[in-house]
């Protein structure tokens, strides 16, 4: 189990070969964690055969919940799997949580100020601090945004933020995610399946909930109507069924009981957005999108999107709609920007990072370029706007023609890369066909910004099932554990 | 509701009610032969099925100048492609929209659909002679049927249900209409031959492919008049697949679905058909014009299917927002 | 006193139009905008807004179905700048110096620097086609900039016909002529490749400086580039003028789709809109 395969060069004093993951799950050859001894002991008294008997069940109940998700790929359409899901849970005690949930609670309170300044005041840039020239030449900064006041100051009212565990032990930020975060419907239905199908897992703890996630984001969403909390019709705008998050906008719109709607259900007429009913037009008030900006408004962003609605951004620039997230996000989650957040954080909240990032290089630093250029197959390569690890090279697993290739896009075009050293992502035990193997594993904890900012206890914890492979997104082949954090 | 969805929910249970009745014509049709004299060609007792769906250019167009055979219809009018009216296209466009209203459905419902959809395309995707072809329509109405029944027993009564029968019984109007048009011309071409001695055979064909035969017989004991098949197909309240009775389920739809005010275009054109019925009977239909009574009902089914753009599936074009 | 109407007539019926209009002249220390009004047919309430770059936008939606739309705004405007050249020149040395703080100070002019579309693009990728003019550091800006005025004069022809409202400045250079439209973007292109700030701006020419029979009273764009110790100032690299105060500036943008008088987005079939435009300029002494 911690044979050779996961060991990966980093830059670090430590002699490479023994740099072993952290593992979740074990402490040593022989022994669990102390917080994973009663379910170890539960799991050995099962038994190979109660075990694989469960991991049916398992796959069975999402396939009839039709709990799926779509994957696309060049040459065809939408392939939709059941979700993969292991039947092992991921458990963080009381005390880690702790430290992440205030650690998360800064950073994105810091990335909310960040947004609000740089379409605002630009005292952050004026200060020096992160480089005007970097926010400019981003992607996802829009200047139509540049002075609207969104409701309460919110933009990225729902963040999935990327943490992984280092070999040290230590909890890191990999990435944070501002725009159209999605996995939650998967968190949610990875808890109702546990407990379904593996009632006597809890029996040993006591398991922080996580089902409530809709009727918080309702509160979220409520807090942010134009018209008062008490006066809010709310939407979920979808792109429509070939999405491959489509699941999981009709799973939160069925929870919190709101209208699922597409752009052509709406219409602006006098900055007002409405939904075109049976019973004719009826005011929104506010819409969690799960539209990309680009599409959003096709007379904004002067694009030819079916999916967006004329005139929305002028709506709510008027103060008449919330849009949730914030349009122009994205310029937060930019993975160029990411470097500056523990910046951000001192410079706004006059703080210490609780929670660090992982060491980053940007491409546009000569110094940083030429590094990276020298050690690619130590590094981890990502384009800035990218996810779902597309646009990615993992330098370990490539080959020289792959490399070659992003050496050249990296001198292209500078602004549209980062690199970081590989990190030895956390392992965790798996019940892969019949047997217990480890595997790497992330987490994603969601993060709700309302009238107070909330992080759901656990998030998704996914999982790598390729052995090896620390990519564990699940257009890649990843899969994902319920995540439990224990109550006091 | 949405607009969109209850256009979704009118068209699907419209293509379904479609691919029901072609079924249903083809069946009776095919039976119909086993009958038939052997003087009557494959031509003249085909043509009127392809009247009726008003696709006989489509069908020339598509064979060249092969002749109307039993093959080339069923293939035509089962199959398509170039018929979108088909029985194949019209199924796969009620699932379509099945799946867009897949949440305002019972699970029942859905499933239900997929297991009718599943059923047609694979049997379709091997060939269907004429042979084999009756028993393949009759298991795409039992489907439909068992659907309906599924329908019936687990959805909610209200908008949702209003716009679902709304489709059934729109697409039922307009296609026994068109029915009674072309087999009622060709069995009875000139007014001057009502009382003259009729085939037995074609007139019991008519009222099969309304599925009103057994009930006709009970009712009428002195054999096939044309007024009274008139009156059974027009006018008999308590038949399920006369005008009348689609037009009155149409009306209590709209009153399900509740939303636009009894002066709205959808409610005065539905009032529009029933005055149409009600200013005529049997006798006068006869006496004046089968087929012009029926083309003026076709056209009031063309206004009430304009009406319903109107008031709900785009009432946001002219309507002011309405109060919070 | 201009009047400036556009109708735009659609093959069939169009619904759910939402509009933007950039039409009425800025309003700073250069330009007085004393009269304003704007009518649409069919009526429709009007809202305004300021956007990112200073323009005064006016929009309305016309939802019902619809097949002609008319924008009528008349506006009385002073402008003010006599001497463009009025203004403390600073040594080249210290050009650089000025820049950098005014970029520190106010970070949104990288806008102007960085950005890069079809039709302002980045043009060391075009070079190997044309001798493009260099910026002299042992110069004042100016001197460059009206060295580029030159250089596009004996380069580009001014053509109708050529390029259309969004034909890239691909298209300019490959047939070495195009309108004001394609002159303004080529300047801004080849400043902006200097890294200085540059920015495409839409107005209106006074009637009574027009004397060539081709130009018509319509629409007209220049640059306006960001001069050391002075401030935004225009190009006009079309008539090879500094802009003064014959020039009525309307919207300025990165580009001219930024710009654009009108833009709208509707449900229904296109065709092709060619709209009609009917400007005219009075001018009072």
């Amino acid at each position: 189990m911690h044979a050779g395969d996961g060991i990966m060069q980093t830059d670090s004093a430590v002699d490479p070969a023994l740099r072993m993951p952290y593992h979740e799950f074990y402490l040593d050859d022989f022994e669990p964690r102390p917080h994973y001894r009663p379910l170890w002991e539960h799991i050995r008294r099962m038994g190979q055969h109660a075990l694989a008997t469960k991991a049916q069940e398992l796959q069975l109940a999402m396939r009839t919940e039709g709990i799926t998700f779509a994957v696309y790929s060049e040459t065809e359409q939408g392939i939709e799997r059941v979700w993969p899901f292991d039947l092992i849970p991921r458990i963080i005690p009381t005390a880690e949580w702790a430290i992440l949930e205030s650690g998360l609670k800064q950073r994105v309170r810091a990335l909310n100020l960040f947004l609000k300044d740089i379409y605002h005041d630009q005292r952050i840039l004026k200060d020096g601090v992160i480089s005007a020239q970097l926010i400019y030449q981003g992607q996802h900064f829009r200047h139509e945004i540049v002075g609207i006041d969104p409701p309460h100051d919110i933009y990225p009212h729902i963040g999935g933020i990327d943490i992984v565990r280092n070999d040290d032990g230590r909890y890191l930020i990999l990435e944070d995610n501002l725009r159209t975060p999605s996995g939650v419907s998967y968190m949610i239905a990875n808890r109702v399946l546990q407990r379904r199908i593996l009632p006597e897992f809890f029996t040993k703890y006591r398991v922080r909930r996580v089902e409530h996630y809709p009727s918080l984001l309702l509160q979220a969403l409520r807090h942010v109507s134009p018209r008062g909390k008490d006066q809010a019709e709310i939407v979920v705008l979808t792109p429509g069924i070939y999405n491959s998050a489509y699941f999981e906008h009709t799973f939160l719109a069925k929870e919190m009981g709101v209208e699922l709607v597409e752009g052509r259900d709406l219409v602006v007429k006098n900055n007002v957005v409405y939904m075109k009913t049976t019973a004719g037009l009826q005011r929104v008030d506010v819409i969690y999108r799960r539209v990309d900006d680009e599409f959003l408004d096709p007379l904004c962003f002067h694009s030819d999107s079916l999916l967006g609605v004329a005139g929305i951004i002028n709506a709510w620039r008027a103060g008449n709609v919330a849009l949730v997230n914030a349009p122009g996000s994205g310029i937060a989650d930019d993975k160029a920007v990411y470097p500056y957040v523990p910046d951000m954080i001192r410079y706004y909240l006059g703080e210490q990072p609780i929670l660090d990032n992982v060491p980053t290089y940007l491409m546009t630093k000569p110094e940083d370029r030429a590094h990276v250029l020298t050690h690619l197959e130590q590094m981890v390569v990502k384009a800035v706007n990218e996810s779902g690890g597309y646009g990615m090279l993992m330098g370990p697993a490539s080959t020289p023609a792959l490399r070659a290739e992003f050496a050249k896009r990296i001198e292209d075009n500078p602004r549209n890369y980062i690199a970081q050293p590989v990190i030895p992502l956390s392992r965790h035990a798996c019940y892969l066909d019949g047997e217990l193997e480890s595997r790497h594993i992330d987490l994603r904890p969601y993060v709700i910004y309302g009238e107070d900012i909330d992080v759901v206890p656990g998030g998704l914890t996914r999982v790598a099932l390729t052995k090896g492979s620390l990519v564990v997104n699940s257009s890649q082949g990843g899969g994902s554990k319920d995540t439990w954090v224990l109550a006091e | 509701m949405l607009s969109r969805i209850a256009e979704s929910l009118y068209w699907m249970s419209r293509y379904l009610e479609r691919a029901d009745n072609t079924a249903r014509l083809m069946e009776i049709n095919l039976l119909y032969l086993v009958e038939a004299e052997e003087h009557l060609s494959e031509a003249v007792l085909w043509r009127p099925l392809l009247s009726i769906s008003g696709s006989e250019a489509a069908f020339a167009q598509y064979y060249n100048a092969a002749e109307i055979t039993a093959q080339n219809v069923i293939q035509f009018m089962t199959k398509g492609p170039a018929n979108p009216n088909a029985i194949h296209p019209s199924l796969r466009l009620a699932r379509e929209n099945a799946r867009v209203v897949r949440d305002r459905i019972s699970k029942e419902m859905w499933q239900g659909m997929n297991e009718l959809w599943w059923m047609v395309d694979t049997r379709l995707k091997s060939s269907l002679p004429p042979e084999r072809a009756a028993a393949f329509y009759a298991s795409v109405r039992n489907e439909v049927a068992r659907f309906h029944g599924l329908t019936s027993s687990t959805m909610m009564r209200g908008e949702a249900y209003g716009f679902y029968q709304l489709g059934t019984f729109v697409e039922r109007a307009d296609m026994t209409a068109r029915i009674l048009d072309v087999k009622y011309h060709i069995l009875l071409p000139d007014a001057a031959m009502v009382g003259s001695p009729l085939d037995y055979y074609q007139w019991a064909a008519l009222l099969k492919s309304l599925s009103g035969f057994e009930a006709y017989r009970r009712k009428y004991h002195t054999g096939m008049r044309p007024i009274d098949v008139a009156q059974h197909a027009i006018f008999e309240g308590d038949f399920p697949r006369s005008l009348q009775f689609a037009v009155d389920r149409i009306q209590r739809a709209l009153a399900m679905i509740g939303t636009a005010a009894s002066d709205s275009p959808s409610h005065e054109a539905v009032r529009s058909l029933l005055a149409h019925l009600a200013d005529h009977s049997a006798d006068t239909v006869l006496r004046e014009g089968f087929h012009e009574f029926l083309q003026e009902f076709l056209e009031y089914m063309a206004a009430f299917n304009a009406a319903l753009q109107v008031d709900y599936f785009a009432a946001h074009l002219g309507a002011e927002p309405c109060a919070m | 006193m201009i009047e400036h109407e556009t109708a735009l007539t659609f093959p069939s019926p169009v619904r759910e139009h939402q509009c933007e209009l950039r039409l009425t002249p800025r309003q700073d220390a250069m330009q007085h905008v004393h009269a304003l009004q704007i009518e649409v047919d069919p009526p429709a309430e009007l809202l305004t807004y300021v956007d990112s770059f200073g323009n005064r936008v006016h929009h309305f939606s016309v939802i019902a179905p619809h097949q002609h739309l008319v924008t009528r705004m008349r506006a009385e405007v002073e402008t003010l700048l006599e001497n463009p050249f009025d203004y403390p020149a600073l040594h080249p040395a210290q050009e650089h110096t000025w820049l950098m703080d005014m970029l520190r100070t106010q970070p949104s002019l990288w806008s102007f620097v960085l950005h890069r579309s079809p039709m302002a693009p980045d043009l060391t990728h075009l070079q190997h086609r044309l001798e493009l003019p260099h910026y002299d550091a042992q110069q004042a800006l100016l001197h460059s900039v009206q060295a580029a005025m030159d250089w596009i004069a004996a380069t580009l022809t001014y053509r109708v016909g050529v390029t259309d409202v969004h034909s890239p400045l691909e298209t300019v250079l490959d047939a070495r002529a195009g309108v004001c439209q394609d002159f303004a973007h080529l300047l801004v292109a080849l400043v902006r490749s200097w890294g200085f700030p540059a920015r495409y701006v839409m107005g209106y020419l006074d009637p009574g400086y027009i004397q060539s029979p081709d130009i018509q009273p319509t629409t007209h764009a220049w640059a306006e580039v960001l001069i050391p110790g002075a401030g935004w100032r225009g190009f006009d690299a079309t008539l090879q003028l500094v802009s003064d105060q014959t020039y009525i500036a309307v919207a300025v943008g990165r580009d001219a789709q930024d710009a654009a008088p009108q833009r709208g987005s509707f449900k229904g079939d296109e065709g092709s809109e060619s709209p009609q435009v009917n400007l005219q300029i009075m001018r009072q002494q």
